[in-house]
């Protein structure tokens, strides 16, 4: 009985793993009018974006893949990539971009006004969207056995 | 040594525990002193005051702690050599023994089977030391009396040739003493199983023991059949009821044929007597406590093994 | 062999009777997992979100630099959680052992286990691996998971075995020497509190002597060690000094483990 109770607790210990927040905030950025912001991220699953310019300034948020990023990170310019979303223009963004596959992203981020002069200040709020596939299936696997085996006792 | 052992037949020798001159000293505190002791089998008794040695002894046996000097065999074999196969073939039951609280009888009866990995089956355990109705209660809820019975069930797990108890009637009401002992003498008749209880309730010991022995300052001072003990130290004593023990005491010195006397309660003392006309020496005695004007209730023969104890021990002393 | 393996099956069953009752066995291996996935998260994104890279930064190629930053991720990821797992053991390794050895002493309890046909051996060990298994073990495998969901990769066996070894190696000296103190003093809170010390001091050590050499700190905290070498300075010695001072930790370890083995083996119950 006891072997039955720990799977089922352990299961909700991955139940509660799965929607373990993995948040990064990078508040008060300023890049400046002829310059990129790059976060490369690890991406597992989809991912949550948030973007605010202060100041109601305007900027423009781009979401590469890996090879666009070193494209990007080559050319100094987006002009040959194909970017997997873009908003530009915008004076916030906020949603759960479904990405393709898990892997490396760039999130770039510049200013809407190309003015090396002018400085633009933003905050910034990602993390992955949960729950994290391998812990929830843990989950459900540790369950089902822990109730089968609960079930299997008592029936016995 | 008498004894001897065979894997096949199991032991067949004169003694289940055989200790020669052992010395056991902590720090500079010499608690046994080359204490010898041969126990046949059956049920003996190992009789002391507090801190006479008892628990020590019964530590060495179980190769808890290892002696100063000398040597000691339990079921023939040697406890230096061979504690492992000693401890598959005897269960024990310490005196204020912990049990996994949070655990069920049964469980824990069958951890301690898959232990020794063979033996008496946990179901036939409880049912014998009369707890099957407690088998899945929380030991820690147990009472007194059905933690010791655990306790004896859990040392007869392995089939054991021999067991031993220290002071297994501790902390029991009277019921639950009698239930203990009776529960002893049965295992003795139905397996064979062989006893060694260490204590100091003596009535107890004087109902189920066939051998005794006295134990003081770590060393053996007397030891016999509980019977021949009894009969050897408690011939010419009689014990003597009145409701003024501290004044008969000296006016019975006076008495022809009155030996030693000794106050043993509020309402009684004992008398050692040499006359060989019993009936003249209580009419005698009777006479002197009347002249004084004290009232004497009964003039029994003092043949218990308490009286035994106190007539050895008062000896050593 | 099997009938060996089945007693010390059955040791560690009465052990977790009597030592991990219902649910605190239950507890602490739900707090490794989920511990063990917080800093996972954590770290995950802290080292690669966190830090924009400014566009163009003049004079430093970043081409050459991001892949090399990404094919350490999984290993700074380990680091990182490794690291801040063996801070949460630091704690756990100690209580248990002190449970398991101090409480046994104080109540009594060894002298009944050992009138069963149990060598010593057998009892130490199993009491030892207990306390491992429940801690490393479990951390082990929890923070492997962790790394899995956050590097869906192929996962490098030398991150598996550098964290393996940050967990196991620290946690055995700790536990053999509170089970020793324990051993000694025969008293649970002088284990508990004695074991607690030289954990939290192995762990503190580095933050307290600024000027320690690299081996020491290898010695004593080896995560330490590897999260400073992969997230910051990246030397040389210190990359010489972590296995070196891993390789002695661990022989110290096996040491103390012999030594409390041989202590319990002459102990008087």
């Amino acid at each position: 009985m006891r072997i039955a109770k720990f799977l089922i607790i352990l299961g909700l210990a991955f139940l509660i793993a799965s929607y373990v927040p993995a948040p990064s905030s990078s508040h008060g950025n300023l890049v400046s009018g002829d310059r990129y912001h790059c976060f490369v991220v690890k991406v597992t699953n989809n991912l949550y974006v948030d973007v605010s310019g202060a100041e109601n300034r305007n900027f423009s948020l781009y979401i590469l893949d890996y090879n666009d990023t070193l494209i990007f990170l080559t050319d100094g310019s987006l002009e040959n990539t194909e970017p997997l979303f873009s908003w530009e223009n915008i004076q916030q963004f906020s949603g759960v971009l479904s990405l393709p596959e898990p892997g490396w992203y760039g999130v770039i981020i510049t200013s809407s006004i190309s003015d090396p002069s002018f400085n633009m200040r933003y905050d910034l709020y990602l993390t992955h969207a949960t729950p994290y596939f391998t812990p929830f299936l843990l989950f459900v696997l540790l369950e089902t056995l822990g109730g089968i085996l609960l079930l299997y006792r008592k029936y016995k | 040594m008498k004894e001897s052992y065979t894997k096949e037949m199991g032991f067949v020798g004169d003694y289940i525990v055989s200790i020669r001159k052992i010395e056991k000293s902590f720090n500079d505190l010499r608690v046994l002193n080359e204490l010898s002791l041969d126990i046949e089998p059956g049920i003996f008794g190992l009789i002391g005051p507090n801190g006479a040695g008892k628990t020590t002894l019964i530590r060495l046996i179980l190769g808890l702690i290892r002696p100063s000097s000398g040597t000691i065999e339990v079921l023939g074999l040697d406890i230096e050599k061979d504690s492992l196969r000693i401890r598959e073939r005897l269960g024990v039951l310490h005196e204020r023994p912990t049990y996994p609280k949070g655990s069920a009888p049964l469980r824990f009866l069958q951890r301690i089977h898959d232990i020794y990995g063979d033996g008496k089956s946990p179901d036939a355990l409880l049912e014998l030391v009369g707890l099957s109705e407690a088998a899945d209660r929380r030991i820690g809820n147990l009472s007194a009396g059905m933690t010791q019975r655990l306790g004896i069930a859990q040392a007869l797990v392995g089939n054991p040739e021999l067991v031993i108890l220290d002071e297994p009637t501790s902390n029991l009401d009277v019921v639950g003493r009698y239930e203990i002992i009776q529960l002893i003498m049965q295992l003795h008749d139905e397996f064979g199983i062989s006893f060694i209880v260490a204590s100091h309730v003596l009535s107890e010991l004087e109902r189920i023991c066939d051998n005794v022995a006295f134990i003081r300052n770590g060393t053996i001072v007397m030891q016999g059949g509980t019977l021949e003990l009894i009969d050897r130290f408690s011939k010419g004593r009689f014990r003597i009821t009145t409701d003024n023990p501290q004044q008969l005491a000296p006016l019975l010195e006076g008495v022809e044929g009155v030996g030693r006397i000794r106050i043993t309660g509020i309402s009684t003392l004992t008398v050692v007597v040499s006359s060989n006309s019993l009936v003249d020496l209580e009419r005698r005695i009777k006479d002197t406590a009347e002249h004084a004007g004290i009232q004497v209730y009964s003039i029994l023969g003092a043949s218990t093994l308490e009286d035994t104890y106190m007539e050895v021990m008062t000896g050593v002393s | 062999m099997y009938p060996r393996l089945k007693k010390l099956k059955a040791i560690m069953e009465l052990e977790i009777d009597t030592h991990y009752s219902f649910p605190l066995l239950e507890t602490i291996v739900s707090l490794l997992v989920i511990m063990s996935f917080y800093y996972a998260t954590k770290a995950g994104f802290f080292m690669y979100g966190e830090i924009p890279i400014e566009y163009p930064i003049p004079g430093q190629s970043l081409l050459d630099l991001l892949p090399k930053w990404i094919e350490m991720g999984a290993s700074v990821l380990a680091g990182r959680v490794y690291d801040n797992m063996m801070v949460i053991l630091a704690f756990f390794v100690p209580v248990l052992t002190a449970l398991s050895f101090g409480r046994d002493m104080d109540a009594g309890a060894f002298k009944t286990l050992l009138s069963y046909p149990i060598s010593r051996r057998q009892l130490f060990m199993s009491k030892e691996l207990l306390v491992l298994a429940t801690t490393c073990g479990i951390s082990s495998v929890s923070v492997l998971v962790a790394i899995r969901t956050f590097e869906p990769g192929p996962v490098h066996m030398d991150i598996v075995l550098m964290g393996t070894a940050v967990l196991w190696i620290p946690a055995m000296i700790v536990s053999s020497i509170t089970a020793l103190i324990a051993i000694h003093s025969r008293s649970l809170s002088a284990s508990l509190f004695g074991g607690i010390a030289v954990s939290v001091g192995r762990v503190l050590s580095p933050f307290l002597f600024k000027d320690m050499p690299d081996m020491l700190i290898a010695i004593m905290n080896p995560g330490y060690a590897i999260n400073t070498y992969l997230s910051s300075i990246q030397s040389g010695e210190i990359l010489y000094s972590i296995p070196v001072g891993m390789f002695i930790a661990f022989a110290i370890g096996v040491l103390l483990l012999i030594v409390s083995m041989v202590s319990f083996d002459r102990m008087e119950v």
